[in-house]
């Protein structure tokens, strides 16, 4: 209680202190060198922050804001994928096998790839006969009335 | 003529870094005696009074001008502080958290009253008092530089003591008397030296 400032002790603390600073000795030399010494804490290091050369002082501060900015969207993917070396792996997989398997479709390759009829029609003789490209080869079409003897 | 706080804040969080730098330059000494008055080390100050302000760019979007922006900054720099202090010390725990005195009964009350009342070289007594503060404040305990520092620096009141530091009105009064009875002890001894010395002369 000694060394309160106005309105910070209530009626009865305050009262309570004068109360006991009649009777005790010892607390009214302490009450008298907190007075006598009132301010110094704050001067005394006021006083070394003003011996300090603070010309350096903003710019570092906005050294540290640069270096503390939150990375990028790209930064932070890099990162992750450091972090998770498995999933960059599967993850380089995944572009790389699409690619494949739009190329495999594009091709017609295998049992996936339907059949296109490309009819050619031969004109020998005066008779059409029809044949159709597909993808195991030339596949010939004979006439209902051919006996495939031509 | 000078911008005042908030203009400065409004303008730092619209981006304006011109803005953010003025607050810095307004506030750092002062931030700096904060963390110096708990850190006790120079260098480590410095350290702990820009990272101060980095966290307070961080955060100026959530500030909401419920507090004045001085102490907002004074209040991240005195965490940051205890916080240093507290890695730095983790091992010291009697150190960091030690409430529990020697006795004190036994402080010299009175000298310092005494010796700046009575000696006739009273102005130059209380300038080297003055330089022996920073000294006699490095010896107490982080818990009670702490407090000191925010009540004699900050100028923080009992209540506001209190809910900074998240303890009862009593424990405030109590750790502050504390921390002035140590402060007192290490001041007195060489305050009844230069007294006794004085006398010597005389």
């Amino acid at each position: 209680m000694i060394g309160s400032r106005d309105g910070e002790l209530t009626p009865a603390e305050a009262a309570g202190l004068q109360a006991h600073l009649v009777g005790c000795a010892g607390c009214r030399a302490f009450q008298g060198d907190l007075l006598a010494t009132e301010g110094m804490v704050a001067q005394a290091l006021e006083r070394a922050a003003a011996t300090r050369d603070f010309a350096p002082f903003v710019d570092g501060v906005m050294a540290r804001v640069s270096m503390a900015r939150p990375p990028g969207l790209l930064a932070r993917l890099v990162h992750q994928l450091r972090l998770h070396p498995r999933l960059a792996f599967g993850g380089a997989l995944l572009p790389i096998a699409a690619a494949a398997l739009a190329l495999f479709i594009r091709t017609g390759g295998g049992d996936l790839a339907d059949a296109h009829a490309h009819a050619v029609l031969l004109d020998s003789e005066g008779r059409a006969t029809t044949i159709i490209q597909s993808s195991d080869g030339p596949v010939l079409l004979l006439d209902d009335d051919d006996d495939g003897e031509s | 003529m000078e911008v005042d706080d908030p203009s400065l804040v409004e303008a730092a969080k619209a981006g304006d870094a011109g803005a953010f730098k003025a607050l810095v330059v307004r506030y750092q000494r002062k931030v700096y005696a904060v963390a110096l008055g708990i850190v006790k080390d120079t260098d480590l100050a410095w350290d702990v009074s820009q990272e101060a302000f980095v966290r307070v760019h961080r955060h100026l979007p959530e500030f909401k001008g419920e507090s004045t922006f001085s102490t907002w900054v004074y209040r991240i720099a005195s965490h940051l502080a205890i916080d240093t202090v507290r890695k730095e010390r983790r091992s010291q725990k009697d150190d960091v958290d030690e409430l529990h005195d020697v006795d004190l009964g036994d402080a010299g009350e009175g000298i310092l009253s005494s010796a700046l009342g009575q000696d006739p070289r009273e102005n130059l007594l209380r300038r080297e008092l003055a330089g022996r503060m920073e000294e006699a404040l490095a010896t107490l305990p982080v818990i009670h530089r702490e407090i000191l520092v925010l009540r004699e620096v900050e100028g923080l009141s009992y209540e506001e003591l209190a809910a900074r530091l998240g303890i009862q009105k009593g424990t405030v009064m109590s750790r502050l008397f504390h921390a002035r009875k140590k402060m007192q002890a290490a001041l007195a001894d060489y305050a009844g030296l230069r007294v006794e010395g004085s006398g010597g002369e005389a």
